[in-house]
């Protein structure tokens, strides 16, 4: 059972680039190449492996970039786009080093820098085209080095180097289950994680306050049975129990093997329907939406509970 | 040693402004009965009177309360909804239940306690039942927020009004005001007949305690009287325009006072039909017997009605009443009253001119009214709710119970089957844990709304997962036809338990399964092969000696229906296909019956709850068909009970055709099935139909009939043994 925030995955690139890449490469670490990167941290497609000890290049398009990825990403080498005789040193640079990914953004500078590589010679693991503008020109000479297209998000257009074995679903599995969250929905939940504790005080200071009071009327008896099923509750959030509805079985997808396993063609067909669904549907489970469930149904019933001693 | 009994009585309703009202009165004059008669109050187990202290107990109601003897009065502080937040109602029910529990705890342990609320759909209340209680009762005073759904609670559905159907269902025993209500919770939800009792009602005031005092109103002439409200099932403008025609006939000799509130516009909409109306407004009750006692008759010209009190008004002050032929008003009376269709004017000017031109006819009718006030009476209604009270047995709430799955289309779309399904939960929800999934057709509109999803849980089809399936004692898929049903046959296949089908060909499902890339080609099954997979399967006729023969059952009504006069050989075609392609072999039959002998001897109706195209428009105006599309349950079901023969178009033993044959034969219509192949035997049949009389033989009873418990019954036998 996922019960613990530490068990989700952080995504921080806006169409889960990231964790596309580490399930098409299958490694979520390695070097990485970011043409066109934009911010250390919001939007960006290399933070996911940054956190994971990667270190990479960043080539930023304007000043201001360059300047907060020095400062955000200090491990890592920035370089603006405009400095062409840093780009031709690092150029030799990445053919000696092994590449996990490179990604190149859909704007003329970043697509005119790329046509510059060497892809044969530099050999990323993955290349991921930004679709756009004129990134469609880069892709014959990507496939003049003998890559593949893998896969195409309507975003981004992923490569594979020919001799790799492209298994799709059962690394898409992985990109779109419920256990990725994206990083503003961590940032959210955090900020409710804070909320839910200050109810539980409020919630406590009411507790006492009944304690020392005799019982007189059945509001009192009512109320405080609702305050100890609210403080289990809260407690269950607060103490990292947050998401009490999440069962991982109901929503990770099965291993492909297993499904491949079941030799029965219709119940075959109602495993991968039903699965479809359920990745569908990831607004249901969401953390987002089930903290926000448990936040608000805790502040009516402290309202509520409120009111009914006020009347008292 | 003998349990005390207690009868516990939710008075709540008197707390809120509804106590004004119908239901108000209702409850109120039932209470003086049951409370003043001495033979009753004997024959009563200790009564208690709960009112809730978070609302208004006004002076007026405690000299009320003061007036019944023998009863105690109980006040609990209850919760009340809270209208800025939806959800609050199902929150404040689960409240109430536990004070109330609670409250059986402290002062009634041990105690027989019979639960009765006296009005479920309360503004200001959330009425419940306690779980303790061993009796659970309710009275039940319309449907018509669901019967006129597009009006009151549009397909998205009020939660307000739904959510309290989960206090409906958990009820043993429901204390409907006349049959036409009885017979309609059985129509629209199912409700089984032994659990539903007419109680009657009678007119508001008994006439020992009535005063006359004339309302501040325009009255110059004789008047009609027609005690009405500004809701469209109240008929108005029909009502207006029939009585300009007859007063027109009549040299403007009457005018017609119109009781109850309407808005200027109302107001100027009907002044413009007929100037010899006037607005009453909202009248006291002396004001309105005075306009009973002055009006040389009453006019009531409403679709619908639960009791329709002001027909028994009319009574009591001996006046004539010219009303709608409508089941309410069949069931006081089939010959007290000038009836007429609530849809033909030329029909009430002929009522209103039989009613004070033909006085023979008057004397005649009015020999009725004796008996008629005999019947409803005040003391007659409390008189069945206590003998039903404590006649029936308590019965214990079972403490484990099966869990079943029910997989059929869904209840929202426009076939019978979903609706069939779901209905079936009122009468097993007692003995199962019932959870619904359900399967939606693409680009198929709603024409219900979903009440199931307020009782009990309801899913998608495809949240049925393997994990699910291992959790139910048993699975029931319920197969319509392959735009209703792909997926259930599918899952069914992958996912075994008890498949009920017509005898409807499941090839074309599969096919579509395959070549929408769900199943490969190599894979498609046959027919038998699908059926063969089930654990159990149940269809309407044998074909491969692998199933079990079956015939399906709706709870029977528990009220006759009063027929009403046939006027002239109405047919009525109903379609529900999912495709308008199906509509060709309506098409078909009506050119074939209009091109036949009996041609234009029939009226023809051809009723659907899709909107029709342009081309069935066409041929409908051709033909002159009477085209009735978008239509919902009540406006179909309404307009089938007024018609003389149903022709069901398609597969005869597909379960579609046999629930909507099961559903004609419940409103007393004969029945033909129309083959599209050869619209000249239907012809044929049609034929011999209108010569014998509008009578037919009902041939194909054989097979034996199945309702949803008896296939759970047979599922389990079968697991266990």
């Amino acid at each position: 059972m996922a019960n613990n925030l530490d068990d989700f995955i952080v995504t921080y690139a806006p169409a889960r680039e990231d964790t596309t890449v580490a399930a098409l490469a299958g490694k979520a670490t390695g070097s990485y190449i970011d043409i066109g990167a934009d911010h250390p941290i919001y939007g960006s497609k290399t933070k996911f492996f940054y956190d994971r000890g990667s270190r990479g290049y960043n080539i930023t398009l304007t000043k201001y970039s360059e300047t907060i990825f020095r400062h955000g990403r200090s491990g890592d080498t920035t370089v603006h786009v405009e400095d062409e005789e840093r780009i031709a040193q690092l150029h030799k640079e990445w053919q000696k080093t092994p590449v996990l990914c490179l990604f190149v953004a859909a704007d003329e500078k970043s697509i005119a820098l790329a046509k510059m590589i060497d892809w044969a010679a530099v050999g990323p693991a993955v290349i991921a085209l930004a679709t756009g503008g004129q990134s469609s020109r880069l892709e014959k000479a990507v496939r003049q080095a003998e890559y593949q297209l893998a896969l195409d998000s309507g975003k981004t257009r992923y490569f594979l180097h020919q001799s790799k074995d492209i298994q799709l679903n059962r690394r898409l599995d992985d990109v779109y289950s419920p256990r990725v969250v994206h990083y503003q929905v961590m940032l959210h939940i955090a900020s409710l994680r804070s909320k839910v504790a200050s109810l539980r005080g409020v919630v406590s200071v009411q507790n006492d306050m009944l304690d020392s009071e005799r019982e007189v009327t059945i509001d009192d008896v009512r109320f405080r049975r609702l305050l100890v099923l609210m403080l289990k509750k809260i407690d269950a959030s607060v103490q990292g129990l947050l998401l009490p509805a999440i069962y991982r079985d109901d929503i990770t997808p099965e291993p492909q093997e297993k499904l491949a396993a079941a030799s029965d063609p219709y119940l075959f067909a109602w495993r991968s329907i039903t699965q479809q669904y359920g990745r569908s549907l990831p607004g249901r489970w969401h953390p987002r939406r089930i903290v926000h469930g448990l936040y608000s149904r805790s502040k009516r019933l402290v309202r509520n509970g409120i009111k009914t001693i006020r009347r008292a | 040693m003998a349990r005390e009994r207690v009868i516990i009585i939710d008075c709540q309703l008197l707390q809120t402004k509804a106590w004004h009202r119908g239901m108000g009165k209702y409850t109120a004059r039932v209470l003086e009965a049951w409370t003043q008669d001495k033979g009753l109050a004997r024959r009563t187990p200790r009564i208690l009177l709960l009112f809730n202290e978070a609302l208004p107990f006004s002076n007026e109601l405690a000299d009320f309360t003061k007036s019944l003897p023998g009863s105690e009065l109980v006040f609990l502080r209850l919760g009340v909804p809270n209208y800025d937040d939806t959800h609050t109602v199902s929150l404040e029910q689960q409240r109430n239940v536990a004070i109330l529990d609670e409250y059986l705890a402290q002062n009634h342990p041990g105690s027989h306690v019979s639960f009765l609320i006296t009005s479920l759909f309360l503004d200001e209340a959330c009425p419940v039942f306690p779980t303790r209680a061993h009796q659970k009762s309710i009275i039940y005073y319309d449907l018509i927020p669901l019967m006129y759904v597009k009006k009151y609670l549009g397909y998205g559905a009020s939660e307000q009004f739904f959510t309290r159907f989960s206090v409906l269902y958990q009820s043993d025993v429901v204390f409907a005001i006349s049959e036409t209500v009885a017979n309609d919770l059985t129509t629209f939800l199912g409700f089984p007949g032994e659990k539903i009792v007419n109680i009657y009602g009678a007119s508001n005031q008994s006439p020992d305690k009535r005063r006359a005092a004339r309302p501040d109103c325009a009255i110059d002439r004789p008047f009609i009287l027609m005690p009405t409200g500004g809701d469209p099932r109240k008929n108005n403008e029909q009502g207006v325009r029939a009585f300009a025609l007859f007063n027109e006939r009549q040299q403007n000799k009457y005018q017609l006072v119109l009781t109850s509130y309407f808005n200027d516009e109302q107001k100027r909409d009907l002044t413009a039909i007929c100037d010899s109306i006037v607005f009453s407004g909202n009248v006291s009750d002396d004001e309105l017997w005075w306009l009973y006692q002055h009006s040389e008759g009453v006019l009531f010209p409403s679709e619908y009605e639960g009791l329709g009190m002001p027909v028994l008004e009319a009574i009591d002050a001996g006046k004539s009443v010219a009303c709608s032929d409508i089941q309410v008003f069949r069931e006081i009376s089939t010959d007290a009253f000038f009836m007429f269709s609530p849809y033909s004017i030329d029909e009430c000017v002929f009522a209103l001119e039989a009613m004070l031109g033909d006085a023979e006819a008057v004397t005649a009718k009015k020999r009725f009214y004796k008996h008629i006030q005999q019947t409803y009476t005040w003391r007659h209604t409390a008189e069945v709710i206590v003998s039903e009270l404590l006649r029936r047995e308590l019965r214990p709430q079972r403490k484990h119970k099966p869990r079943v799955a029910i997989v059929c289309p869904h209840i929202c779309q426009p076939t019978e089957v979903g609706l069939w399904a779901t209905n079936q939960y009122s009468s097993i929800a007692h003995d199962y844990d019932i959870d619904y999934y359900y399967e939606s057709a693409p680009e198929t509109p709603i024409v219900r709304p979903s009440h199931a999803a307020f009782v009990t849980n309801t899913y998608s089809i495809f949240e049925l997962t393997e994990e699910r399936y291992h959790t139910y004692d048993t699975v029931i898929y319920v197969y319509d036809s392959a735009a209703f049903s792909r997926f259930t046959l599918l899952a069914a296949m992958a996912l075994p338990g008890v498949l009920v089908v017509g005898n409807t060909d499941t090839r074309e499902a599969v096919k579509g399964l395959a070549s929408e890339g769900y199943i490969r080609r190599s894979d498609i099954p046959t027919h038998k092969e699908v059926l063969s997979r089930s654990l159990l399967t149940l269809a309407t006729a044998d074909i491969n000696n692998v199933r079990r023969r079956f015939m399906p059952t709706m709870p029977t009504l528990p009220y006759e229906i009063k027929p009403h006069t046939p006027v002239s050989n109405k047919i009525i075609i109903p379609l529900a296909g999912a495709d308008p392609t199906e509509w060709g072999g309506a098409v078909q039959l009506i050119r074939a019956i209009r091109a036949s002998a009996i041609g234009g001897g029939v009226e023809i109706c051809l009723a659907m709850q899709r909107k029709a195209d342009s081309a069935l428009e066409k041929v409908t105006d051709k033909y002159s068909i009477n085209l009735r599309d978008d239509l919902t349950d009540h406006e179909l079901f309404s307009l089938t009970m007024r018609s003389d023969l149903c022709v069901i178009i398609g597969e005869k033993k597909s379960l579609h055709s046999q629930l909507v044959k099961l559903r004609a034969h419940s409103f007393g219509l004969s029945v033909v099935f129309g083959s599209e192949q050869n619209p000249q035997q239907t012809v044929l049949d049609i034929t011999e139909w209108v010569k014998s009389g509008n009578i037919i033989q009902s041939s194909d009873s054989q097979g034996s009939s199945y309702d949803l418990r008896m296939v759970i019954d047979e599922a389990l036998k079968q697991k266990k043994g």
